[in-house]
């Protein structure tokens, strides 16, 4: 645990929704973590879990209107980004916190060079010449592990491979030794044999820097492999979150363990699945008390109108919104 | 496990085949430079009411390797044969009446389904294809059903495509898959657009298929885990040759060829008490390029275990008596 006396980012109680002429659509409702220095913190949801757009958010990605910031607060080393300028806020991006995105592709510019992209990043923010930034461009391809980096340094994106574009974007979001990185679906789109180097990578990386890393997305095999910590959302709210060992030996909410039961896995050969009935809620239509009650095996007549608050499960801050909470984590896993 | 007997002939057969795509240049006078070698001497059987699973990276020619066995392509060498026929040298009537007995669900229940027409007319649409499959008075019983038996409301027929959510949609897909009564059904990723929550129910609903209408499957995936879930036997395919068959045990717990080992030791657990050690060997680099494949043995570039013999190219075949060919010169020793 750092010394210092904030905590690297905070974000307590988000909400956003978009206002458009066919109403109101809530997509993050009440979202909460704390991501601490050299820290992996998953954010683990389904499609339309809201999970993107809350990292949109604390990134200041969303564009107002349709997305309104309605409620709560986003701390960086205790500073609230949410009450910068446009201006502030985009030199707090790219220096202090930075984002890799799933597709490189459209992720990078088509028509620039890779170098010339890499170091637009110390000309713009730093004020280096053309020289000294292609130099440091080269340097921090090496330091992704892009094999013959000086030679490269002139290809275009088109030119590298899937995994290798990766690094590049990698490379840019490091490009200014940011405090917090965002990778939202970082390996979504690579093969297995090419997602394991990048895991790799990014754990490699993070030792060295001490950085913060918010990993975003849906895959429980990625999550279990790289994050210490997990936070799950549904319907733009926290379930569930606790260290990650915690949250796989003893979910305490069901749909968690639902998610958990319903994945095939390598490790269980021909294992029946459990699988979740009904599908998620979209975003415009989320049930009242509980949103996960619809499907949960567990629910009750209170489930439908009352929502659940946190309840703490463990010392160590595990904790689950949930009625029965208690009861689904002394569950016996199967 | 296969319920019917060895002695069957397969019912999907694939031997030596090839699908190159020339690459040309010249803007006016086009002339043939190279080629694609997407599938590259395939041989494959699938026995009736079994599954067979190919699992492979993107670009190692699975799709277009499925494109060929349901004679929605030419190959340009090899044979393909569906129940004993041979589909390229039939009739369109012929070729037609062949299609009934093997059918295909798509990947992505998106765009796999025609926006302007509902539910009902999407799953009745073979009836129209093939008039005398059912008798005109009965389709409308029969779609009923067919939304039944994939877990969808009938009453539900009259509604369109957006109105239903991504795993319905691809219930529907497989809904109308299965109106013409196939035996074969060959699935091209079905579950990988998928929420997972949503996955395990499509999963199970292709398993109970399978056994309830003795269905045989060629279940193609990138996806290991997904794979073993559903398959008796599994292909793994590599730059566009397969490396690797097996049953389920033999490929996921014995795997004799160094890629399938590779592929087996990326793939993440979803329990990290079980978390690969920190220097555990990763594959290097990424799959070359199916226009330039290197020579000899295609994974020679990034197998660990690759030596001087790799530069001749081996050949699938079975050792030690055990019914697992496996296309490697030096394969992993499963008897220690």
């Amino acid at each position: 645990m750092s010394p210092a006396a904030h905590p690297l980012l905070e974000v307590e109680d988000l909400c956003v929704e978009f206002r458009t002429r066919r109403g109101t659509i809530r997509a993050v409702n009440g979202l909460s973590y704390t991501l601490h220095e050299g820290e992996t913190l998953a954010l683990l949801g389904e499609s339309g879990s809201g999970k993107s757009v809350a990292a949109q958010a604390v990134m200041g990605l969303l564009d107002t209107p349709p997305a309104h910031i309605t409620r709560g607060a986003v701390r960086l080393r205790g500073d609230d980004l949410l009450a910068l300028s446009p201006e502030r806020h985009r030199e707090v991006r790219g220096t202090r916190l930075s984002m890799i995105f799933q597709d490189a592709l459209t992720a990078l510019n088509p028509v620039l060079s890779v170098g010339d992209q890499l170091a637009e990043m110390y000309r713009v923010h730093q004020g280096m010449g053309r020289k000294a930034a292609l130099a440091r461009a080269v340097a921090l391809m090496d330091r992704v592990r892009i094999p013959a980096a000086s030679r490269r340094i002139h290809d275009y994106p088109h030119q590298f491979s899937g995994g290798m574009r990766q690094r590049v974007m990698i490379a840019m979001a490091l490009a200014l030794d940011p405090e917090v990185v965002i990778a939202d679906e970082p390996t979504t789109a690579l093969d297995v044999t090419v997602q394991a180097q990048i895991m790799r990578l990014l754990k490699q990386l993070q030792s060295e820097t001490r950085m913060g890393l918010l990993l975003i997305t849906h895959d429980l095999g990625v999550v279990a492999e790289a994050a210490d910590r997990i936070t799950v959302m549904y319907a733009g709210r926290t379930v569930e979150s606790a260290s990650a060992d915690d949250l796989y030996a003893r979910p305490g909410h069901p749909y968690t363990r639902g998610l958990l039961d319903s994945v095939p896995r390598l490790d269980r050969l021909g294992k029946p699945l459990v699988p979740i009935t009904g599908a998620p809620p979209l975003p415009s239509s989320i049930p009242a008390g509980c949103a996960f009650h619809p499907r949960c095996p567990r629910a009750e007549p209170r489930c439908g109108s009352e929502a659940p608050p946190f309840r703490t499960l463990s010392p160590a801050g595990h904790r689950s919104a949930c009625h029965f909470a208690e009861e689904v984590h002394h569950a016996p896993v199967g | 496990m296969p319920p019917s007997a060895e002695t069957d002939p397969p019912l999907l057969q694939a031997t030596a085949l090839t699908r190159h795509f020339p690459i040309t240049t010249g803007v006016l006078w086009k002339h043939r430079t190279g080629a694609v070698r997407a599938v590259d001497g395939v041989d494959l059987t699938v026995r009736r009411a079994e599954t067979l699973g190919i699992v492979g990276e993107s670009g190692c020619g699975k799709s277009t390797l499925a494109s060929l066995l349901m004679a929605l392509d030419q190959p340009t060498s090899g044979t393909v044969t569906i129940d004993g026929q041979d589909p390229f040298s039939l009739s369109g009537r012929e070729l037609r009446t062949l299609r009934r007995r093997v059918q295909m669900v798509l990947q992505d229940p998106y765009t796999s389904l025609d926006p302007r027409m509902t539910a009902g007319q999407i799953v009745g649409e073979p009836f129209a294809i093939h008039p005398d499959a059912v008798p005109r008075t009965d389709r409308g019983r029969r779609v009923a059903e067919l939304l039944e038996t994939v877990g969808l409301d009938p009453t539900h027929r009259d509604r369109y495509p957006h109105q239903f959510s991504g795993g319905q949609r691809q219930r529907l897909g497989i809904a109308r898959a299965l109106a013409l009564g196939p035996r074969l059904l060959l699935c091209d990723e079905p579950v990988s657009a998928l929420d997972v929550s949503v996955q395990a129910q499509v999963l199970n609903l292709l398993q109970d298929l399978r056994r309830d209408l003795r269905l045989a499957c060629v279940f193609i995936s990138h996806d290991l885990a997904v794979v073993q879930h559903l398959c008796d036997r599994i292909a793994v395919m590599y730059l566009g040759k397969i490396v690797e068959t097996g049953t389920r045990e033999q490929i996921y717990t014995t795997p004799r060829h160094p890629y399938t080992r590779a592929l087996l030791a990326a793939a993440p657990v979803p329990d990290p008490r079980r978390r690969a050690p920190d220097d555990a060997h990763l594959l290097e680099g990424d799959l070359p390029s199916p226009a330039s494949p290197p020579s000899g043995c295609r994974f020679r570039t990034r197998c660990p275990r690759a030596r001087e013999q790799c530069l001749t190219e081996p050949e699938l075949r079975t050792r030690d008596g055990a019914d697992h060919p496996t296309a490697c010169h030096f394969p992993i020793d499963t008897t220690t």
